[in-house]
């Protein structure tokens, strides 16, 4: 019974697959070339950059510059900005404060009173216990005994 | 603020409160009285008093008030935070150089401190022979009743308002003034008593002068001075004229002025270097000052 023309196998197929197997190989060749080619062109890209990079300088342990923790550090004060009174105008920019600049604390200046005050003579009499400011005090002397 | 001036012990005493409230006043009032009492129990010069009546015993008594045995008490502390130099039993050679009755009664002797060494060249120490313990010590409280004295009367006061007493230049200071200032100090200048050598501020603490400058006394062809060297029973031979010492107490300061004193400036000024809490003032006879490093807060201005 002979073979029908479907299940014989086709000389021109095989030639086929040998052409096949040559362009696949050619065309992985060709891949793998071309990608080690772009990969070293980025390689020395990298390295032209480093060289017009200057070299940052080193910190000694004294200075070193942690970024804050965000959820404590206050507001931004711009140094620049210190009121005549010298505390400085507080600003909010948004932004974290520098490490390196301290946060200058606004001082309290009490308001100037006027105390009155009554300081009694020997003998007199006086209620001005709450003053507090001495006015004449009295001197005394040391020395051998008189 | 109210201050009154008495004199008690032989000496111009002043005592200051801070306040106005009538109890206060009256318990100020009051001081010259403490001192009246006080001196009764502890003077030499008074017959009668009970330092005068266990002189006469040697100490031989049943019993011993509790003021005199406050001083006591107070006088041996001195005696052993001075290593012996400033001791209560001196009385029989304050007596045997002459003084022997209230410093009042005796003419002072006129003498110019101008000159250095003046004291040291008159003095000459012919007999060194100094009883040692014995039945007949008898004693004398001298500085020390006057720095207890202020001291007393500087406690039973504070209580009220901040406080001085000065008992005859021995200073006993409750605290700060209500400025929150110091007291206003000035050390007379032993050379010249109507002038002042130094101003201190001088907050709690005591402050006391021993000065040859004043109580000195000619006996004989010698001029004498009233401040014992205990190592040789006469008056202590020293460079210095004047030692002020600002100490914790009026006690302390009382103690050290003395010993300092008596040690002269070289073994004075090392003595008060192994005290950090006494601060000192020294002038010597040639009219040097010296102080300690720990004077200095203390010091305005000095000559």
């Amino acid at each position: 019974m002979p073979i029908p023309e479907k299940q014989r196998p086709s000389k021109v197929n095989q030639k086929n697959n040998g052409v096949k197997y040559l362009i696949t190989s050619v065309s992985l060749v060709a891949v793998l070339g071309l990608w080690n080619q772009f990969s070293s062109s980025d390689q020395l890209a990298q390295e032209v950059s480093k060289k017009n990079t200057p070299e940052p300088q080193v910190n000694t342990g004294y200075d070193l510059n942690l970024p804050p923790i965000p959820t404590v550090v206050p507001k931004y004060y711009d140094p620049l900005k210190v009121s005549s009174n010298g505390v400085q105008d507080q600003v909010n920019q948004g932004q974290l404060r520098q490490v390196g600049i301290p946060t200058i604390q606004p001082k309290s200046t009490p308001p100037i009173t006027i105390q009155q005050v009554i300081i009694s003579q020997p003998g007199g009499n006086n209620s001005g216990s709450n003053n507090n400011t001495v006015v004449n005090p009295p001197v005394n002397n040391t020395g051998s005994s008189h | 603020m109210k201050t009154i001036h008495f004199r008690a012990m032989g000496c111009k005493m002043n005592a200051t409160v801070f306040s106005s409230s009538t109890a206060a006043v009256n318990k100020l009032n009051q001081v010259p009285d403490w001192f009246e009492e006080w001196e009764q129990i502890l003077s030499r010069f008074r017959p009668d008093s009970e330092l005068s009546l266990f002189n006469q015993k040697f100490g031989r008594v049943d019993s011993i008030s509790p003021v005199f045995q406050s001083v006591l008490r107070t006088a041996n502390q001195m005696e052993y935070e001075s290593d012996g130099l400033v001791t209560p039993k001196i009385l029989n050679q304050l007596e045997k150089i002459g003084y022997d009755r209230s410093f009042d009664m005796i003419k002072q002797s006129q003498s110019n401190f101008g000159n250095a060494n003046s004291l040291r060249s008159v003095i000459i120490m012919e007999d060194r022979s100094f009883p040692t313990e014995n039945n007949t010590v008898q004693y004398d409280f001298g500085g020390v009743a006057k720095g207890w004295a202020a001291h007393q009367a500087m406690q039973r006061l504070e209580g009220y308002a901040p406080t001085l007493v000065n008992a005859g230049g021995d200073i006993a200071i409750s605290a700060l003034m209500p400025d929150g200032k110091g007291w206003i100090i000035k050390i007379t200048d032993p050379f010249d008593h109507e002038k002042n050598a130094a101003e201190l501020r001088v907050g709690r603490g005591g402050v006391a002068t021993s000065g040859i400058d004043y109580r000195i006394w000619q006996q004989g062809d010698h001029l004498r001075h009233h401040i014992i060297d205990p190592r040789t029973g006469y008056p202590a031979e020293t460079d210095l004229i004047s030692v002020t010492v600002i100490a914790p107490t009026v006690m302390d300061a009382e103690m050290a002025s003395k010993t300092i004193l008596i040690l002269g400036s070289e073994e004075g000024l090392k003595w008060l270097r192994l005290h950090s809490s006494f601060a000192g003032f020294l002038i010597y006879k040639n009219g040097e000052v010296k102080i300690s490093e720990t004077m200095v807060q203390y010091l305005r201005w000095s000559i």
